[in-house]
């Protein structure tokens, strides 16, 4: 008995699997359900575009970044670790010392940063060494007791080279090979200082490290990630002021910061298309729910259960789903394949294949669409009575309850907005945004059409014929109007970010920005350097004052455990905005840091520090944070004094300045006339900053290219829906006599005036979103771009225009017999 | 018996008053007899029709088909019952326009899973006579003929009880004497009941019994 129920359920479920099968096909087949698969398809498309792009391109950054760091996690302090308090788990450690020291070989002396290390190491990636041949080796273990490796600044500097004996501390080593590349190379105070890399088994004999030796003890770890958790975790609870805990950062490096730049443009891209899809899928399943009336009254007739009817539907939408779910995979990986073509110049290793979270958000993007845009119409068709079939008043869908439509669409619009932003606040500005915007509009062209009050249908009276139409409709009217306005909104957004705003990010850098540093330059070279900048017309950045400084805090005084690069000046450098406190008055100034070194040391507002500069104990406090940007090219300093309170202090000097491509054979000179200033040309990483970002844009034009395709599909939608709802009057006017000619002409008419008003509050809509956009998520100095108004009013007209001459064409192409006989079969 | 109803009433409330539809209709109806439903527009034909198929549910009084108490079950059980005992044919035809003939014709074979669905679809259709025109689309077959296919449904399925609304009301003279012609051949040969909701006198004259409806009431 139970056997034959079971076979019963499956043979009741192949035939529900069968029909909705059967009802997909034929519908796909007729083109019924083309628009909602390319609407959902694209959306798909390019919210999957994006998120394989940037899963491979992540992938690839963090093992780039991975090697900078030298393993998963880094925890860093100026005191060395109980290592028998480390948390049990499944993890490789390293410990490594980093401090100063003397070197000496046989002609000279040199102050140089030590990097002591031993086995494991390294835990990632390999050392690149060069022998005494110059010919390159690999080495995946610390140097042999007894022997160093050298950087070639070193090597120089020392006139050491392989082969050679150099003394650290009280003995001698070997130098064993030259230093091309390192694991965990990292950016402390030192990193700029010549290096050399020893082995730790070495430490005690070159008795060199001293009670009292500023050490920078390193603990790198490789393991899983639930171990990381539990070390981030111990770390945290040990972690002093000072010390730091590291993993690896995607924006180490330039592409990563880029990409990290670009994400809330890909971000804005995917949310357009997204909405542009949602109401494009909402209409279509609105015109499906009307052609499947029919077809649910008959199925309850045959006897359908309303559990086999719902089954039957949900599983055609699964089909509408799955097959726009594979097209949208697909759309999305041949435009990523772009992207990477494009960027592949840039990439620090070969990109992997994207993980499982794409194809996740894909499909979630996929489902949220239909789950909220979709079924809450189709659901309409469940709650029909079985009486629908013979009374055909039963089976009209304005009776049904569209309120319920309403809630389950912006829940999910409010759902994806969610999921894809991940920012609360964000997501409530835009969500409201658009809600207000999109009933004041609503508001106002039903109130417009209230007023309108036609005297009767006449078709050889045009304008009579717009007025009666817009007036007898106004409710569908309204609704199309700001479904139109709402498209062409979008659309213009979309257009204006990949023309306006990428065009303000990439001259976010500008021609003139300073591509050459100059630093340890001498009180006496300062005034020569800039008569020999002004002779070769090159404009002077200002020069700043540096020396290094140790702060202790005034309270416990204890050492804030860092020498801070620090310089004093009057006003508040280009690029630094202040977060906190005040800049420098005529007296009573303190000094001014940045965030990230206010965040690390927990440094507050007006904290009491000592500043130990050049052997002068200053008093001071915490007057100011700034925020500052470290991308500009220009010197930027983590503390800034007033000059007043460090006048006698001597110090050197930095400055940056541009020199134009034509003129770059003044570097040579310049490093000619002042042998012993340091200097360092940015040229080539601000060309390859500035030729990531054009790459980038191009990604981004692509992308948002792709959404004004998505904003068609919607206007196409809207106009395909009512001119369904027109078919038949049209069908029934010609049967009375109407001619072609006139038919056609009331047609687009009516569709031109639409265009035109929806164009018109559309680019309206656009300019004041596009306003909002750049003042709150970019951040940028707003613009009202006047030229998006005359493109959105122009190009609405034209398209729907052309849109509409097509249905027009189509529709006066059918004999009223077929229209009445089967308006929507 | 294979339909029994006891004091049917039907009563729906519009603009706050109570209007009544069916008014203590009892009836009875044996297997393999037929009955027509007669009576103006408005009469309460084709509420009465939805009440005994199973399609709508009376306000107060009991039907049983096949003494099964459909004024007691719940919609999932009188679907069942739709599906078992119960097939019909209507004014507009309600083919679904994305089957062609065959497949609207399978459809409830195939629902009742039974096996050579297609041979008894294309059986009956033969029998109908749209043996050429079982590939099309009911968009491209006249009324007739759209007609005829619903016929070859309703027989197919070999229910119990048929019910026609207005089997010919949406068709010209040659079209509905063929139609009735059609519906009452295959009548006979099967061993359903009968029950045609209809205007035309001719079409109910050639049931066993008839009864006339007036303002929800028999006369």
């Amino acid at each position: 008995m139970r056997s034959k129920n079971r076979v019963d359920g499956w043979k009741n479920t192949m035939k529900i699997v069968s029909l909705a099968s059967r009802i997909f096909l034929r519908e796909f087949k007729s083109g019924q359900l083309l628009l909602m698969f390319l609407s959902l398809s694209l959306a798909v498309g390019i919210v999957a575009s994006i998120t394989f792009f940037t899963d491979r391109l992540d992938g690839s950054l963090m093992f780039e970044s991975k090697q900078f760091l030298g393993g998963d996690l880094k925890f860093e302090s100026s005191s060395a670790l109980d290592e028998t308090q480390f948390p049990e788990g499944n993890y490789a450690y390293t410990v490594i010392y980093e401090f100063g020291s003397v070197l000496a070989s046989e002609e000279k002396f040199q102050l140089a940063s030590i990097k002591s290390i031993s086995s494991p190491y390294p835990l990632v990636g390999e050392i690149e060494l060069a022998n005494r041949e110059n010919i390159k080796e690999i080495k995946k273990t610390p140097p042999e007791a007894g022997t160093v490796w050298l950087d070639a600044r070193l090597s120089n500097l020392l006139s050491a080279a392989v082969g050679e004996k150099i003394d650290i501390g009280e003995r001698d080593f070997l130098v064993k090979g030259i230093i091309i590349s390192e694991p965990d190379r990292g950016a402390g105070s030192l990193a700029f200082a010549p290096k050399a890399i020893m082995n730790s088994a070495d430490l005690v004999s070159a008795n060199v490290i001293q009670p009292g030796s500023r050490v920078r003890y390193s603990y790198l770890f490789l393991a899983p990630p639930e171990s990381i958790s539990e070390l981030e975790v111990f770390f945290q609870s040990i972690k002093k002021p000072g010390d730091e805990i590291s993993s690896p950062d995607n924006e180490a490096s330039p592409l990563g910061r880029a990409i990290d730049r670009a994400s809330n443009f890909f971000l804005l891209g995917a949310l357009l298309a997204i909405i542009l899809s949602s109401l494009a899928i909402a209409i279509c399943s609105l015109q499906f729910t009307r052609r499947h009336v029919d077809y649910v009254a008959v199925f309850k007739a045959l006897g359908l259960s309303p559990l086999q009817i719902r089954n039957t539907y949900i599983l055609i939408f699964c089909f509408i789903a799955f097959f726009s779910f594979i097209a949208g995979i697909a759309i999305g990986w041949t435009v990523q394949l772009s992207f990477t073509e494009l960027l592949k110049d840039y990439f620090p290793t070969k990109l992997p294949l994207p993980g499982a979270e794409p194809y996740f958000i894909s499909f979630v993007t996929a489902f949220l669409c239909l789950l909220g845009f979709a079924y809450p119409m189709l659901r309409n068709l469940f709650n029909l009575s079985p009486n629908a079939i013979l009374r055909n008043s039963e089976r009209n869908l304005n009776k049904l309850n569209s309120s319920f439509y309403l809630i389950g669409g912006l829940s999910s619009f409010y759902v994806l907005l969610i999921f894809f932003i991940k920012d609360f606040a964000l997501t409530n500005i835009i969500f409201f945004a658009i809600l207000t915007f999109a009933g004041l509009i609503f508001f106002l062209i039903y109130t417009t059409f209230n007023f309108i009050k036609p005297l009767g249908l006449n078709p050889l009276k045009p304008m009579k014929m717009l007025a009666f139409e817009l007036s007898r409709r106004k409710l569908f009217n309204s609704m199309q109007i700001v479904s139109v306005t709402v498209a062409i909104a979008l659309s213009l957004v979309a257009y204006s970010a990949s023309t306006n705003l990428v065009s303000s990010w990439e001259n976010s850098l500008p021609d003139k920005a300073p591509n050459n540093l100059l630093f340890n330059i001498y009180e006496g070279q300062k005034e020569n350097l800039k008569k020999f900048l002004k002779l070769n017309e090159i404009s002077v950045e200002p020069i700043f004052p540096v020396t290094s400084a140790r702060f202790f805090r005034k309270l416990s005084g204890q050492e804030i455990d860092r020498t801070f690069n620090f310089t004093w000046m009057k006003n508040l450098p280009e690029g630094n905005e202040l977060v906190a406190g005040s800049w420098f008055q005529e007296s009573g100034n303190g000094i001014s840091i940045s965030s990230e070194i206010a965040e690390r040391y927990d440094l507050k507002l007006n904290d009491a520090i000592l500043i130990d500069v050049s052997g002068r104990k200053i008093d001071s406090y915490i007057q100011s944070i700034r925020e500052v940007n470290w991308e500009n090219f220009s010197p930027n300093f983590f503390a800034i004094g007033y000059p007043e309170d460090f006048k006698e202090i001597s110090s050197t000097y930095i400055t940056s300045f541009h020199i134009p491509k034509e003129k770059e054979a003044i570097a040579v000179e310049l490093v000619k006339t002042f042998p012993t200033i340091s200097f360092i040309s940015l040229e080539a990483i601000i060309s390859e900053v500035q030729s990531i970002i054009s790459r980038v844009s191009q990604a981004l034009k692509l992308i948002l290219g792709l959404t004004l395709v998505s904003g068609l599909f919607l206007m196409l939608a809207t106009i395909q829906e009512s001119f369904k709802q027109r078919e038949k009057q049209n069908a029934i006017l010609k049967t009375l006599g109407l001619d072609k000619k006139t038919m056609q002409k009331n047609t687009f008419l009516e569709y031109l005036s639409i265009g035109f008003f929806a164009g018109v509050l559309g680019s309206l809509l656009a300019v004041v979103t596009t306003f909002f956009i750049e003042e709150i998520v970019f951040e940028i100095n707003p613009k009202i771009y006047w030229d998006v108004i005359l493109i959105g009013a122009l190009g609405s007209i034209l398209v729907i225009g052309i849109i509409a001459a097509l249905f027009t064409f189509y529709l006066t192409a059918k004999t009223p017999k077929d229209v009445l006989r089967g308006a929507d079969a | 018996m294979i339909i029994e109803a006891r004091n049917l009433s039907k009563k729906v409330i519009f603009n706050d008053q109570e209007i009544i539809i069916l008014d203590d209709i009892s009836l009875n109806l044996q297997a393999a007899s037929s009955l027509a439903i007669v009576g103006p527009s408005g009469s309460g034909k084709s509420t009465l029709l939805g009440i005994l198929a199973g399609l709508d549910s009376p306000t107060s009084g009991e039907i049983f088909i096949n003494q099964k108490p459909l004024h007691l079950l719940s919609e999932e059980e009188r679907a069942a019952i739709r599906k078992e005992s119960v097939a019909f044919v209507f004014q507009n035809f309600e083919l679904l326009s994305g089957l062609n003939a065959l497949e609207n014709v399978m459809l409830p074979l195939e629902l009742k899973n039974k096996k050579d669905a297609k041979d008894i679809a294309i059986k009956y259709l033969e029998k109908v006579g749209m043996q050429k025109r079982l590939l099309h689309y009911p968009q491209n077959l006249s009324g007739g003929e759209q007609q005829r296919v619903a016929i070859a449904r309703a027989f197919a399925c070999e229910a119990e009880v048929l019910f026609c609304d207005e089997p010919t009301g949406n068709l010209d003279s040659s079209n509905s004497e063929m139609i009735a012609d059609l519906i009452f051949d295959a009548f006979q040969a099967s061993s359903s009941a009968l029950i045609i909701v209809t205007h035309d006198l001719s079409l109910a004259n050639r049931c066993d019994q008839k009864i006339e409806l007036m303002d929800g009431k028999i006369l």
